[in-house]
Parts: C-alpha cells; sequence; structure tokens
C-alpha cells in the first residue's frame, strides 16, 4: 500500500485542468459555438435574406442587435455563423449593434480596482440558465479567483453587482436598494440577453425592458446564455485587464 | 419598638390594607401598595446598614412570642421584593383596567402575605403568610381575561402544587419544632430529623420556585392561563423570591449539612437552568418565555447555594461566603429583570393585543421607546450582557462554579463540572432567547395590528425597572458590600464582601473571587464603553466631514409589504428545536398552511410544516393524573356501590379485629 494517496499521482499525472483564459486565447473547447456572436460570414449584404428568420428581430438589414440575440441559430440557414470574437462584451448599449468593439479612450469604470473584484449576483428574473453559467465561474476549471474575483454574500462587501435575468416588477425595489448599498467606486453588469432588452420574454407583463431604465449599467454581456468565458471578460472589461488590443 | 419597627409594621399592614381600599376602588387599593411598598423598601435599607428592625409583636396561639422582625436575611429578601411591588404598583395603577376589583384585592393580599412572611420571626407566622399568598395567588391568576376552561385548569395546577408545597414545609417546619421544642429561630441541632426536614423543605421551597422537576407549577399558570401580567411579574420575581427565602431561612436554621446536600442541590439547580434555557429558547409566548427563564434563574441561586454549602463542608470558608453572595446577588438580579420582561409583556398585551411573539414587532417609536428602552436593558440583563445587574450574577455563579475543582471526593468535582458545563450551556441558549424576545416583539418591524396603539403609564414603571438594573449591575461592589450583614445572618459568622481592587481599579472597586481567583470591575465597564463610543462617535463625526454616504441597511433585499415573507420568531429558534431534538422530543406535525382555494381543494393541502416540542416531566404529570384518575374510577365503580352484606361483612371484621386487638393488649 502506498503512503502517498492514489489521487496525489493521479492529479499530477493530469497536471492542470484550469483554463488559461485570459492569458491566452480562449480554446473552441472552452467555448462552445453560442459564446460566439452571429456575423455574417458573406458580409452585410447577406443579412436581408436572415430578416424573417429571427424570432426576437435582432437581425435588419443594417446590422445584428447582438444585445437581443438568443443564439437560436435559425439564421445559420442564411449564410450567418457564431464567428464573432469570444471577447463581445461591451461598455455601451450602442456597441452591441455596431460589433466594432471599438475603444474611445475613457478609462475602465474600476480603474481604481486592478488586482481583485468582489462581485453580488442578483437575479431579477432570470430563467436560471444564466445563474448556472455565472457561478460556474467559482468551479475549478474557470476559477475566478485565480483573477482575485470573488462572489460575496451581501452588496455591502462587493464592487460589482452581476445582474441576470428580465428586471420584474416585483425586483425593481430590491435591485435599487442593492445598488444603493453598493459602496463607491461600483459598477453593474448586464449578463444576458434579458437584463439588456428582455430577451425572450420582452414586452411581457410585470416587466422592465431593460435594466438600463432602472441603474446605470456600465458593462454589457450578450448571450442567451453567455458562457462563463464571456462573464469573465465582462468583468475584466470593468477593470481593463481583458484581452482586447490597444488598451482600454 | 423604635420608629424603623413602627414603619415596618405599617409597611406590612399598608400592603395587607390594600385589600379593602380596593373596594373603594382598585386604583386606591394600588396606590396604597406603592406607598407600602415604598415604605418596606426604605425600612429594609435601615435594617442591612443599621442592623435588625423589630416590628409589632405578640403572643402566639402556642405559647411562643411572634413578631414582625427584619434580620439581615430577611431584610435582603423585603429589599428585593418591595423593589418590584413598587414598579408593578405602580404599573397597575394604568394597567389594571377590570370593572371587578379582585384583581386588586387578591393583588394587594399576595403582597401582604409575602411581606408577612418574610418579616415573621415565628415559623407559625411564616406558615400563615405562606398559605395565604398561595390562595390569594391563585385568585389572581383566575382574573385572566376570557376565563376558559384552560384558565381554570392551570389555575388548579398552580393551586395543586402550590398546597403540595404547603403540606411540605409543614412537615419541615413540624420537624424544627420536634428537633428544638420552638418555634422561634434558634439553630436546630443536626441529626437524623434534619435530613427530613431538608429533603421535605427543599421539595416544599422548590415546588415555589419552580425548579426541575417541579418547574410545571411556575410556567403553566403564568404562560397557559395568560395570566395578568402585574401578577405574572409578582408571581415570577417575588413568589419564587419567596420560595428562595424559605429555603434559605431553612437552611440558615440547620448548621452542619451534609456534603449530600449540597450536591442535590447543585444537581437540581443545574437540571433546572439547562432546561429552563431550552423551553425558553422554543417558547413563542412572551409570558412563556421569561416564565421559563425564571426557571433557569432560580436554578442558578440553587447552583451557587449548593456550591456554597458543599465548600462549608469542604472546609472552604472564602468560596462558602462567595458562593453565597453569589446566590443572593443572583436572587436580586433576577427580581428586577424579571419584573420589566413580565411589565413589558403585559405592554405588549395592552399594545398590540397578542402573545404570540411571531406577530409582534416595531415599536421602538414614539411613546413605545420608554417601555422599549427598559426592556432592552431587562433582556441583555438576563442575557447576562456586561455591565447589567444579570451579567454580574452569572458572573459569580460560573466563578464559583470554577472553583469546584477544589472539592472532594472527586465525584462532588465531576458533578461541578457537569453543571458548569450546563450553566454555559444554558447561559448560550438563554442568549438566543432573549435575542429573540427582543428581537421580535419590540425591534424588527411592525406585524399586529394594533389593538390599543397607545398605552399611556405602562412604559415609565418598565423604563424605571430598566433603570434599575442598570444600577444593580454597574453599582455591584456597593452593593455587595451593602448585602454584608445578609450573608453574615445566613453564615451565623462576620463576613467581608469579595470586593478589592486591582490593576490600577480603586479599591472596592471590584468583584474578587478567591485570592484572586478572578477579579472583575462593573463600574470600569460602562467607563471603557463610554470611551471606545467616543472614539467610534469621533471617527463618525470625521467620517461624515469627508462625506460618507447615508444608506438603509442590507436586509437581502426586503421591502415592506411583504412582511409574510419575513423571518419569524419561530424559524429563528427551530435550529435548537432540531439541534436538541432528543431533550425537546421534537417533532414534526402535520398542519395545514394557508387559505385553500377551490381549485386547490382537489389535492390534499397537508405537510409537516409545525414542529412540537415536548416537556417530558409534563408527560410525566399528565401519567401520573392518568394513574391517578384509574384508581379512583376502580374504587368508584368497583368498591364504593357495593353490596350491602359486603359493607356488613366489613364492619363486622373490622369490630373484631379492634376488639381482638384491645382484649390483646389489655
Amino acid at each position: 500500500m502506498s503512503v502517498v494517496p492514489s489521487w496525489v499521482g493521479q492529479s499530477i499525472a493530469r497536471g492542470i485542468l484550469t483554463t488559461r483564459y485570459p492569458r491566452e486565447p480562449a480554446t473552441d473547447a472552452e467555448v462552445p459555438a453560442t459564446g460566439r456572436p452571429p456575423v455574417p460570414v458573406g458580409g452585410p449584404a447577406t443579412l436581408a435574406a436572415a430578416v424573417r428568420s429571427c424570432p426576437v428581430g435582432a437581425i435588419s438589414e443594417a446590422a445584428i442587435d447582438q444585445g437581443i440575440c438568443i443564439r437560436c441559430a435559425r439564421c445559420r440557414t442564411h449564410g450567418l455563423e457564431f464567428a464573432g470574437s469570444v471577447e463581445s462584451a461591451t461598455r455601451s448599449r450602442g456597441d452591441l449593434v455596431e460589433p466594432s468593439a471599438r475603444r474611445d479612450g475613457t478609462p475602465p469604470p474600476l480603474a481604481s480596482l486592478k488586482r481583485s473584484l468582489h462581485v453580488f449576483l442578483i437575479d431579477v428574473g432570470s430563467c436560471n440558465a444564466c445563474n448556472l453559467e455565472v457561478l460556474a465561474l467559482a468551479n475549478p476549471f474557470y476559477d475566478s479567483q485565480r483573477l482575485g474575483i470573488f462572489f460575496t454574500n451581501s452588496p455591502r462587501h462587493a464592487d460589482v453587482l452581476l445582474v441576470v435575468g428580465v428586471p420584474t416588477d416585483a425586483m425593481v425595489e430590491p435591485l435599487r436598494r442593492a445598488y444603493e448599498a453598493l459602496p463607491e467606486p461600483k459598477a453593474v453588469v448586464a449578463v444576458g440577453a434579458c437584463p439588456i432588452g428582455g430577451g425572450v420574454f420582452a414586452g411581457g407583463p410585470g416587466l422592465k425592458g431593460s435594466l438600463a431604465e432602472l441603474v446605470p449599467v456600465d458593462v454589457f454581456v450578450p448571450g442567451c446564455p453567455p458562457t462563463p468565458v464571456n462573464v469573465l471578460d465582462g468583468l475584466l472589461t470593468l477593470t481593463g485587464r481583458d484581452r482586447r488590443p490597444g488598451g482600454t | 419598638m423604635d420608629a424603623a419597627g413602627i414603619v415596618l409594621s405599617a409597611a406590612v399592614a399598608g400592603l395587607f390594607a390594600g385589600a379593602p381600599m380596593s373596594l373603594l376602588h382598585r386604583r386606591a387599593g394600588y396606590a396604597t401598595a406603592t406607598v407600602a411598598s415604598g415604605l418596606l423598601f426604605a425600612v429594609a435599607i435601615v435594617a442591612l446598614v443599621a442592623g435588625p428592625v423589630q416590628g409589632l409583636g405578640w403572643s402566639g396561639p402556642l405559647g411562643d412570642p411572634e413578631s414582625l422582625r427584619l434580620d439581615g436575611l430577611s431584610a435582603f429578601f423585603a429589599l428585593a421584593a418591595s423593589t418590584v411591588w413598587i414598579a408593578t404598583s405602580f404599573y397597575s395603577l394604568a394597567y389594571d383596567d377590570r370593572p371587578s376589583p379582585l384583581l386588586a384585592i387578591c393583588y394587594s393580599l399576595t403582597l401582604g402575605s409575602i411581606a408577612l412572611l418574610v418579616s415573621s420571626s415565628s415559623l407559625v407566622l411564616f406558615l400563615v403568610g405562606w398559605e395565604t399568598m398561595t390562595l390569594a395567588s391563585y385568585g389572581m391568576i383566575l382574573q385572566a381575561h376570557g376565563r376558559s376552561g384552560r384558565v381554570f385548569s392551570a389555575s388548579f395546577v398552580f393551586l395543586a402544587f402550590g398546597e403540595a408545597s404547603t403540606l411540605l414545609v409543614f412537615v419541615a417546619v413540624a420537624g424544627l419544632r420536634v428537633m428544638t421544642g420552638t418555634f422561634a429561630e434558634v439553630p436546630a441541632a443536626a441529626g437524623s430529623l434534619a435530613t427530613v426536614v431538608f429533603v421535605a423543605g427543599l421539595i416544599g421551597f422548590g415546588l415555589k420556585m419552580g425548579v426541575a422537576p417541579f418547574h410545571m407549577s411556575e410556567w403553566l399558570p403564568i404562560a397557559h392561563s395568560s395570566a395578568p401580567s402585574n401578577a405574572s411579574a409578582v408571581l415570577s420575581s417575588t413568589l419564587t423570591l419567596a420560595g428562595a427565602y424559605g429555603l434559605f431561612r431553612l437552611l440558615s436554621l440547620l448548621p452542619s449539612p451534609p456534603l449530600w446536600w449540597g450536591a442535590v442541590m447543585l444537581g437540581i439547580g443545574a437540571v433546572s437552568v439547562l432546561l429552563g434555557a431550552l423551553f425558553a429558547t422554543v417558547s413563542e409566548h412572551t409570558k412563556g418565555l421569561p416564565a421559563y427563564s425564571t426557571i433557569e434563574n432560580n436554578g442558578l441561586i440553587l447552583v451557587a447555594l449548593g456550591i456554597a454549602l458543599i465548600a462549608r463542608t469542604d472546609g472552604l470558608p472564602g468560596l462558602y461566603v462567595f458562593a453565597l453572595f453569589a446566590a443572593f446577588y443572583q436572587a436580586l438580579a433576577h427580581a428586577v429583570a424579571k419584573t420589566a420582561l413580565f411589565l413589558s409583556a403585559g405592554y405588549l398585551e395592552h399594545a398590540a393585543g397578542t402573545f404570540d411573539l411571531n406577530s409582534l414587532g416595531g415599536r421602538t417609536r414614539g411613546s413605545d421607546r420608554t417601555a422599549y428602552l427598559g426592556t432592552l436593558a431587562a433582556t441583555l440583563s438576563l442575557a447576562a450582557t456586561p455591565p447589567l445587574a444579570g451579567f454580574v450574577s452569572e458572573w459569580m455563579v460560573l466563578e464559583a462554579l470554577f472553583q469546584s475543582y477544589r472539592f472532594h471526593p472527586e465525584w462532588v468535582q465531576f458533578e461541578g463540572l457537569l453543571s458548569g458545563a450546563a450553566v454555559a450551556l444554558a447561559a448560550g441558549l438563554i442568549l438566543v432567547a432573549m435575542v429573540k424576545f427582543m428581537g421580535f416583539s419590540l425591534l424588527w418591524r411592525p406585524r399586529a395590528t394594533a389593538a390599543d396603539p397607545r398605552a399611556p403609564g405602562l412604559g415609565a414603571p418598565i423604563a424605571a425597572a430598566g433603570a434599575a438594573i442598570v444600577g444593580v449591575g454597574v453599582a455591584a461592589p456597593w452593593i455587595l458590600k451593602f448585602l454584608t450583614p445578609t450573608v453574615a445572618a445566613f453564615a451565623g459568622a462576620p463576613v467581608v464582601a469579595p470586593v478589592g481592587g486591582l490593576l490600577s481599579v480603586p479599591d472596592g472597586w471590584s468583584i474578587v473571587s478567591g485570592s484572586p481567583f478572578g477579579i472583575i470591575s462593573p463600574p470600569v465597564i460602562p467607563i471603557a464603553l463610554a470611551a471606545g463610543a467616543l472614539v467610534a462617535v469621533g471617527y463618525y463625526a470625521l467620517g461624515r466631514r469627508r462625506g460618507a454616504r447615508r444608506v438603509a441597511p442590507w436586509m437581502a433585499g426586503s421591502v415592506p409589504g411583504l412582511e409574510r415573507e419575513t423571518y419569524t420568531s419561530f424559524g429563528y429558534s427551530t435550529g435548537i428545536r432540531i439541534m436538541m431534538g432528543s431533550l425537546l422530543q421534537t417533532r414534526e406535525v402535520r398542519a395545514q398552511v394557508g387559505s385553500v382555494t377551490r381549485a386547490e381543494l382537489a389535492t390534499p393541502v397537508s405537510y409537516n410544516v409545525d414542529l412540537e416540542v415536548l416537556d417530558v416531566f409534563k408527560v410525566f404529570y399528565d401519567g401520573l393524573i392518568r394513574f391517578g384518575e384509574g384508581v379512583a374510577s376502580v374504587l368508584k365503580t368497583g368498591v364504593m356501590p357495593g353490596r350491602l352484606g359486603r359493607y356488613l361483612a366489613y364492619i363486622l371484621i373490622v369490630t373484631l379485629v379492634v376488639v381482638i386487638y384491645v382484649a390483646s393488649a389489655a
């Protein structure tokens, strides 16, 4: 019988499985197809044919609104493909329509918090898909703690309010209180199509149109649901530690 | 009889005189009781400062001299009781709005009886006071609002336990009479009869103190019948105090106790402390919770007294005196704190119209504030928070327990160890109970619809009792010195109060146990707290200048209007219900929840939602009652309606037996 438990050797033999993102680019194995936004492979000219295929009206003849796209893939038969950048988070709603990943030179919202972020997750009416993806950040594979990103149990201890779900009427006041409770400096990240534009629930009874109507949103993470890497990118964007070239 | 003696006689007579005064108007009765309590308070202080006070005297029915007399021991109990009564009587002026004067009459009679038994120089007079006290308090409990069957049965339990107590006390007194040949208080010689006297006395007085396994006598009438709150306060604070006085008096008459006496008291005390705290924690009733806490506190008195007796037998005079001081201080601290708590329960009853902790809350504003402050002091004190009265007494009891390692033989050490663990566990549990009472009755947010939004005149006595709690805590070293004659009267020898100074604290500002084993300075604690608060306030003021943001506290996002979805008092203590399930006999019961709509009726809507706890002793007594009823029923149906022939045969046989016996004897 060995003195050293067998899992020690197994673990060493297996090596480090934790993702190297953002030090290295995300691999296809780490990000499923829906983690990349759809782009017209044949150029903007092909969009017109795909307009009618979109169930949420994200596609117009001029552009795709990534914010409300629910990644349903119906448009793939009309020449669109999930081929955009994994770093799909933007700092303005408009950038989601014009997929430029443009840097306008302003400093990141939480530039002063270089090394660590404390995150409070608030669900204002989600289908639970985004919750699962966000909480996957805490597992050993994504291991957000290696980047100094921690989840807290109270907004009083957090820097970032991570919002998932369509804002429902009942959650408007709790959301406002949570935002109030955050100490300065603070930032809000809208995760998923729901807080950005209502997602598949848009226009339903008892719902607000978007999170930006209620609190100022600093980063938009599109997707339905976004993958953990998308969310990680969104959080890192807050402090300027993301993978985008050219600085912030 | 000097001036003080006249005042003493007037005080006792005045307390009784409240009864006829109540016939004029109930307020006249309460006012008389307030004034008479004040007189008793004054004369008790005189007795403690200037020595025994001799009141009215006469020749008793058995030829013994009888008189009203306050020596060191009785002066202490008169002091503690009258402090309580001043608050409760003043409170009753506003509280008692019943059309009938019965409550006021019984109240005055109870007070007078307790004053009589405490200040009697003869054991016969003591017995008279004891019995009238029992009957008058039975009358008080009967005056509960809404006389239901529960009120009568709970009052009957009280009376049954009370009469059992009287019988046993009678046995103890008779034993003393046989031992000494007199009812006057002379120390009795120890003998085999002393054991009988001790056991009868311990059970008899223990019944009144409500210690395990007799604690039903304490909580059942108070909680289940929801006795009037001024009555609850008097019962819990001073009726149990009378039991403690009886025990102290009895033990002071029985010198050189064997070791097992102390060991028995220590054991009963420790079990009571633990059970009292446990049941207080899971009680959802604004009177049940304090009633169980009373059991815990009386248990602590017994623990301290047990330690004292063991220490005396083991030849540890220092610990003996310290434990005695602890016992007396515990009695005092409990009396003032529990008064405030019961008065507060009455206030809540008036203001919110309920006894259920789950539907109270949010009474910290406006005219509620005085009651709020008094209740805060009471709960913090009973949870043993520095520097309040309960903290000092609990510290002293624990210090005495820590020194049980000096005991011999080893089994007593071991008992001290187990008792210490039980007391420490109870101290933790009672903290949960008190946070629950305070948090869910006054703090948190309003949940009950106010029956009578303002209850004028009820807040002030509660706040006054709260001030007394702070005073008894902070001024502990001086009060301990003041109690020296009491302990000397009990010990029968001059004693020195366990106060001193150390670490640049002035001499006489600290309480010292052992030589020194432990030391604490209650007056320094508030000074240190004030200094700390000053720093905090200064820091806060500076922070404000730098533009601190003021936001509402984070309460998990809960918003007004969702009261039904908030944490309940029941939920707060359910962890204890489950963890202590083996002691509490917790079990799930099926209960229907919520309102049922027509659509839901198709499917059954019962869930395992309620947790019931069981008092094992109540189960035992219930079994005893069933057994008694069974025997009575057999006698009734099997023996009593017998045939005439059998009766005649029985009489014939008995006659023959008697004739043969008499003949053979002659």
